[in-house]
């Protein structure tokens, strides 16, 4: 299963935002038929806030780069700065529960524009309501009584924008913030559960899904908001059990059995959901919370070196031994004494430390990088648009599209600029138009996975569209270059796309290609690092089949069917297994 | 790991250790939402009733009984209400709505046999009454004397059971001679034992005698589930044989010999004499649900002690669960132990067999708990973990886990969501990280000794290479009981390591490791197979083999001395714990506890006869006094014979001059079967030579594993070892080895 889906799974919903947060802004209600005002009652709507700008009064964007961090600001030097330095003490506290080589990483900076809060309402609001009723009266247009237009008015969706935001490509990350200047203590904000989530879930090599939800679970537990780790007292299940607990340390509790924990896969059978999956979540972060700062935090190294040590051994009780002094039923024995003391127990991690930023290099945004970073932001509602209110995409293609061509008019070639337009091409479902930005941005080395991914994926599906019988394929060595040359520039990038590889196997199964020992490892590392994508598994073991490599093959075939919890998946996976052990003597 | 520090290894306060587990007993209601389990506060019992679902809480039932009292049996007999027989022996009847405890049977609860016959009859509760709630069945087992002239007395019951033949312990038919003959050991009056099962009303506290048998000889006696005796063992000393009445029979008892009413069966070997006690026989163990299935178990043709059902209308016999290579599955059954056989509640059918083997197992016979006992196990790899009772529906299972250095938790297993409820922790006082692993080993010495037992590491030690200490039970006696060790736990607290040694003799690991037998006498043969055993460590862990102790209790202190003696170089010190100077004085009664009882018979003598002459004649006359009753012990009987057999094993009193390192004698000086005298002697002829000799009293029943009573024990035992192992002049190195 996916890291995404373990954490949208199991977190709670209301994460809670932390960043300061500014008034909702609200769509005034449309107007109904004959001038008459209509009270709304349509669903409610969160989009993503919008940056525009009257052409009357540009604004004055500012820009940092820092190591892995872009930053575009309208805020004041002022608390542009102090938002950075908050971030980066809260990054330092952070690291220590969650040190860096365990965080999700990119070749691609993640990207904070800063948004001064009273710009944004007095200009997003007239925006939106533009769109809203134009949109509105496009349907009204078409219809001819007066008591569907009236009825229309009623249910038309009441639009709520989003104060912070964080959205996500599969290369790269993008933060809205919108800042409150006037108010004292704006900036006193901790990241939110969501983003360490997110870090968590976007490391690879993948982090086992109980280390996932146990270091999500600690950093719930944990207050940064002074610029020191404290970890409040623990709660076990819910606020009920753990004061009942606090009250009877006797208390009968269940503590699962530590081997299944450390093997349980959520969302995989019937019986894991409710009251063992929450358990199971509780029970991840005990075990965590112990390891890292029980008995003065003598564990935290072995917590890393087991977890270390899972990547490259397979799980074991010899191995847990090893790195923790206890076997499974000790340490099932352990945690079930440390829970009551848990709950109890709020410490102060004097270790963390949350340094001393570096200096913050602010200058003013060249028209490049405004366009650049802005589209970018603005291609990536463009997808979350697509799955909240279908009918307002066009117009937030517009507004990416339009943004981008500022720059990209007055003869800006940036291969940054390049790629993001080319991608918002593709997202606008607009492919062939894609094609020559993402070229230039591939041609001039742009640092992006994702722009060679979708170039080859392009390459190939025009290939495809060119064949007599798409199904058995004729490619020249040249087309088969054109294809693979990008894929071999994205699997040099990172974060590594399961796509990537995963096409990388489609072409090769396809045109028939003998591999070598170098493309099968990489496959096999791909699919150790994907093990629950799929097609990426079915055909990398094909093609480890195809070669004789019959036990690596298998597998592989395990490796993924052990990780998804699809149905569908794991009945092809199956399928192939006992396809492949037919034709192949097992060991 | 090395203690730092001359201080760092003084042990754990041994009433930490020696304090009584909770949960001595605990049951899962049928409904599987309670379990009720015992308690000691302080002195005094308790019973915790934990609700488990839908919100956990605790009731605490405070019971009215002797100090230190032990559970014999926690059962529910409806969801509200348990039954409580505690060893004093007590029955009680709690409620748990009302939160009250009445008091429905005891000592002196019972009627009288006759009016002027008042004897206690201490009940011993047989189990819930199958279909029927509210009561169940109790046994009053008593002897009293008998009166040869009364009529109505039993000896004078024509229709009597068949007398035993003596000389083939075969029974007969014939009707019984009256006059004398019966229990006791020498002369003094007749006496009869008198077993009768009552069904108890748990309400009303009333109860209905369903079955009495009187004998002349000490005995036991079976039951079905239907409240009828089925199955008795008597008959003398030499030879007791187990006899069959139908349950068909009326007031009338109709009792024949197994080998008269099942000749197919004879070859099993239904009997019992101190020659075959520790040998190849048969015996019953119990009814199921139904009355014309006994289980019994037998090793006959075999060296291992496997569970047979016998039908007793057929005569056929089937083998249930045999017994694992080298194990028995069953105990020998010659003293009163817990029934092995585990029932279902609900069907009443036999659902499996706990036994030891390395460690504590149970062999299921229903697919089903097997399949759950399995499951659950994986849950907790290297513990031990026991199914100790399930909901009618299965729903619900309580478990014990457990390891030899944890006294153990109990759970409740929630099979649908494979849950597992831990609500209790047995030792919550003793901490385990703490305490020293135990691991069980049996192998084979390179001489072709069977070695086993034992063997405890300590977790820290005060010099690189720890003192052993070796300690032997009684012999011939039962195994080193599994699971936590508070001796062995006690002693590895100073950083040594304890071998326990199952040395020949001890049952439970098949015939040929106890029947006597071979070329040496025991004691040489014991001492051999000690010193397998001290080079056998060798191979698995290092120690310091100038510091090796011994400790042995009953015949075992004696061959610990006698190590001592033939090995000074080898062993630097011996301890022995009631133990005789020499295998022969077993059985005989002390001096002193002669020279007791009879002052205490002139004394009652005395009184009876000034009560006499103060009665005027009317209401209850004076009770004459009796000598007090020495009730056949097949322990005792077969330990005398064991010892008997075989080359004679050398006195202690000829090793009083070889005899010149540290020794300590510990003893009982009330003590029922090993005079203290002797003993006394030996010391005065040690002390000529050697000032390093010591004798110290003990407290009686020492020998209880569980008691703080035992303390005193350990205290004597850690001071001898401490400074026999830490202070005692050695030929090389240093004189000291601690700061």
């Amino acid at each position: 299963m996916p890291p995404c889906r373990i954490l949208r799974l199991l977190l709670a919903a209301s994460l809670g935002v932390c960043f300061t947060l500014a008034a909702w802004a609200q769509t005034p209600a449309p107007k109904g038929a004959k001038g008459t005002k209509a009270v709304a009652e349509g669903p409610v709507v969160d989009l993503p806030p919008l940056m525009v700008e009257g052409s009357a009064t540009p604004l004055r964007w500012r820009y940092v780069a820092l190591p892995g961090l872009e930053v575009l600001s309208v805020c004041s030097d002022g608390t542009t700065k102090e938002f950075l330095r908050r971030y980066y003490r809260q990054h330092q506290l952070l690291s220590w529960l969650l040190p860096e080589r365990y965080q999700g990483r990119s070749s691609v900076p993640d990207v904070y524009i800063l948004f001064n809060e009273e710009i944004h309402r007095a200009n997003s609001g007239e925006i939106v309501n533009d769109m809203v009723n134009r949109e509105t009266d496009r349907k009204e247009s078409a219809e001819s009584t007066e008591k569907e237009r009236s009825r229309k008015a009623r249910e038309a969706p009441r639009i709520r924008f989003l104060p912070n935001m964080r959205l996500l490509d599969v290369d790269s990350t993008c933060v809205f913030v919108i800042v409150r200047e006037s108010e004292q203590d704006t900036l006193t904000f901790s990241f939110t559960i969501d983003r360490v989530g997110q870090l968590l879930q976007q490391r690879l090599p993948v982090l086992p899904p109980w280390l996932i939800v146990g270091v999500a679970g600690v950093y719930a537990q944990s207050n940064l908001r002074e610029d020191i780790l404290r970890i409040d007292p623990a709660l076990w299940l819910n606020r009920g059990e753990s004061e009942a607990l606090s009250r009877d340390a006797d208390r009968p509790r269940s503590i699962m059995p530590i081997q299944d924990m450390l093997a349980w896969r959520p969302g995989r059978k019937a019986t894991d959901a409710g009251d063992m999956d929450k358990l199971w979540r509780s029970q991840c972060t005990l075990f965590v919370r112990w390891a890292m700062i029980a008995n003065n935090s003598i564990r935290r190294d072995a917590l890393w070196t087991f977890v270390d040590r899972l990547e490259k051994e397979p799980l074991s009780e010899s191995l847990f031994e090893q790195c923790f002094g206890f076997g499974y039923s000790e340490m099932r024995d352990v945690l079930s004494d440390y829970l009551p003391n848990a709950i109890g127990e709020e410490r102060t991690i004097s270790e963390a430390d949350p340094g001393r930023p570096p200096p913050i290099p602010l200058r003013d945004a060249t028209p490049a990088e405004i366009a650049r970073l802005r589209g970018d932001w603005e291609r990536m509602e463009i997808a979350f648009v697509r799955r909240k209110l279908p009918d307002l995409v066009s117009k937030y293609v517009d507004q990416a599209r339009a943004t981008l061509r500022r720059a990209y008019d007055k003869g800006e070639r940036e291969p940054g600029l390049m790629a993001v337009m080319g991608l918002t091409e593709i997202d606008a479902d607009n492919r062939l138009a894609a094609i020559p930005f993402l070229e230039a941005a591939a041609a001039a080395g742009v640092v992006r996975p994702r722009v060679y991914f979708e170039l080859g994926f392009t390459r190939y599906a025009a290939l495809v569209a060119r064949q007599t019988d798409p199904e058995h394929p004729v490619f020249t060595p040249q087309e088969l270059d054109s294809v693979l040359t990008p894929l071999w520039q994205a699997h040099r990038q990172w974060p590594p796309l399961s796509s990537v590889y995963t096409l990388m196997a489609e072409v090769w199964t396809k045109a028939k290609t003998p591999l070598g020992a170098d493309e099968l490892h990489v496959l096999t590392r791909a699919v150790e690092q994907f093990p629950y994508a799929t097609q990426l598994a079915l055909r990398s073991a094909y093609l480890h089949a195809a070669h004789r490599q019959f036990d690596q093959a298998r597998r592989l075939l395990e490796l993924s069917l052990d990780s998804t919890d699809d149905e569908a998946n794991r009945d092809l996976l199956t399928q192939s297994l006992t396809e492949l052990n037919r034709v192949t003597p097992k060991p | 790991m090395v203690a730092q520090g001359a201080d760092a290894l003084s042990g754990r306060d041994p009433a930490t250790l020696y304090r009584p587990f909770l949960a001595e007993r605990a049951t899962l209601s049928r409904d599987g939402r309670k379990v009720a389990y015992s308690a000691h506060e302080g002195r005094d019992l308790v019973i915790v009733v934990q609700t488990l679902d839908p919100t956990p809480s605790r009731v605490k039932i405070s019971i009215e009984d002797g100090p230190y009292a032990g559970v014999d049996a926690l059962e529910w007999v409806t969801p509200d209400r348990l039954v409580l027989a505690t060893r004093t022996p007590v029955i009680h009847v709690i409620d748990i709505g009302k939160k009250s405890v009445r008091r429905v049977l005891d000592s002196t609860l019972f009627e009288p046999w006759s009016a002027d016959q008042p004897v206690p009859r201490p009940p011993r509760f047989l189990g819930q009454v199958a279909g029927q709630t509210n009561a169940v069945w109790i046994e009053g087992v008593s002897s009293m004397v008998a009166d040869e002239q009364d009529p109505f007395s039993p000896l004078a019951n024509p229709f009597a059971e068949s007398e035993p033949n003596e000389a083939t312990g075969e029974g007969t038919a014939t009707r019984p001679r009256s006059g004398l003959g019966g229990l006791g050991r020498g002369d003094g009056p007749t006496r009869v034992q008198v077993s009768e099962l009552v069904k108890l009303d748990l309400e009303t506290g009333l109860w209905d005698s369903y079955a009495s048998v009187t004998d002349r000889t000490d005995g036991t006696v079976l039951y079905d589930r239907t409240g009828h005796a089925r199955i008795k063992r008597t008959g003398p000393t030499t030879r007791q044989s187990y006899f069959h009445q139908y349950p068909e029979t009326n007031f009338y008892e109709r009792w024949e010999a197994f080998e008269q009413f099942l000749p197919a069966v004879a070859p099993l070997r239904f009997h019992l004499a101190p020659d075959v006690a520790l040998g190849e026989r048969s015996y019953p163990i119990g009814f199921g649900p139904d009355p014309d299935l006994l289980y019994y178990a037998s090793n006959v043709g075999t060296d291992t002690t496997g569970l047979f059902v016998l039908n007793l209308k057929s005569q056929a016999s089937t083998c249930l669960v045999p017994a694992p290579a080298g194990f028995d599955l069953i105990g020998l059954d010659l003293a009163r132990t817990p029934n092995p056989l585990i029932f279902d509640r609900a069907t009443g059918k036999l659902a499996g067999v706990r036994h030891y083997e390395t460690e504590l197992r149970t062999t299921w016979l229903d697919s089903t708990l097997g399949e759950i006992d399995t499951t659950i196990a994986s849950k907790f790899p290297g513990r031990q973990v026991r199914i100790l009772d399930w909901d009618d529906a299965r729903a619900h299972v309580l478990i014990r886990v457990e390891a030899s250095h944890d006294p153990g938790r109990l759970f409740v297993y929630h099979r649908a969501e494979g849950r597992l409820v831990e609500f209790l922790k047995l030792a919550p006082w003793i901490n385990r990280l703490e305490s020293h692993v135990t691991r069980p080993f049996d192998v084979t010495s390179p001489q072709g000794v069977r070695l086993t037992g034992r063997l405890t590491l300590p977790r820290v030690t005060v010099v690189e290479s720890p003192p052993l200490v070796l300690w032997l039970h009684d012999l011939p006696g039962e195994r080193t009981p599994p699971g936590f060790n508070r001796d062995a736990q006690a002693l590895a607290d100073l950083g040594m390591i304890i071998l326990h040694l199952d040395a020949h003799g001890t049952t439970g690991l098949g015939r040929r490791h106890r029947e006597p037998g071979g070329p040496e006498a025991l004691d040489q043969r014991v001492v051999d197979q000690c010193l397998q055993a001290i080079d056998w460590v060798g191979t698995q862990t290092r120690f310091d083999a100038r510091r090796v102790a011994v400790i042995g209790e009953g015949v075992a202190g004696y061959v610990a001395m006698r190590l001592l003696a033939l090995h000074p170089r080898r062993i630097r010190g011996a301890a022995s714990i009631n133990a005789p100077t020499h295998p022969d004085q077993v059985g005989q009664v002390s001096a002193t506890r002669r020279q007791a009882e009879q002052r205490k018979m002139r004394e009652a003598r005395a009184r009876f006869s000034e009560e006499m002459e103060n009665w005027n004649g009317t209401g209850t006359p004076p009770r004459r006094p009796t000598p007090p009753h020495d009730p056949l012990d097949w322990t005792r009987e077969s330990q005398m014979w064991f010892l008997a057999q075989g080359k004679r094993p050398e006195p202690l009193q000829k090793d009083a001059e070889r005899l010149d390192r540290p020794a300590l004698f510990l003893h009982d000086p009330g003590h029922a079967a090993v005079a203290v005298e002797p003993v006394q002697s030996l010391v005065k002829a040690m002390r000529k030579r050697n000032d390093s000799v010591d004798l110290k009293p003990l407290p009686a029943d020492v020998h209880q594993p569980d008691l703080p009573i035992r303390i005193p024990l350990l205290v004597y035992l850690r001071d001898f070892l401490n400074d026999t192992f830490y202070r005692y002049k050695v030929d090389i190195g240093e004189t000291k080895e601690r700061d």
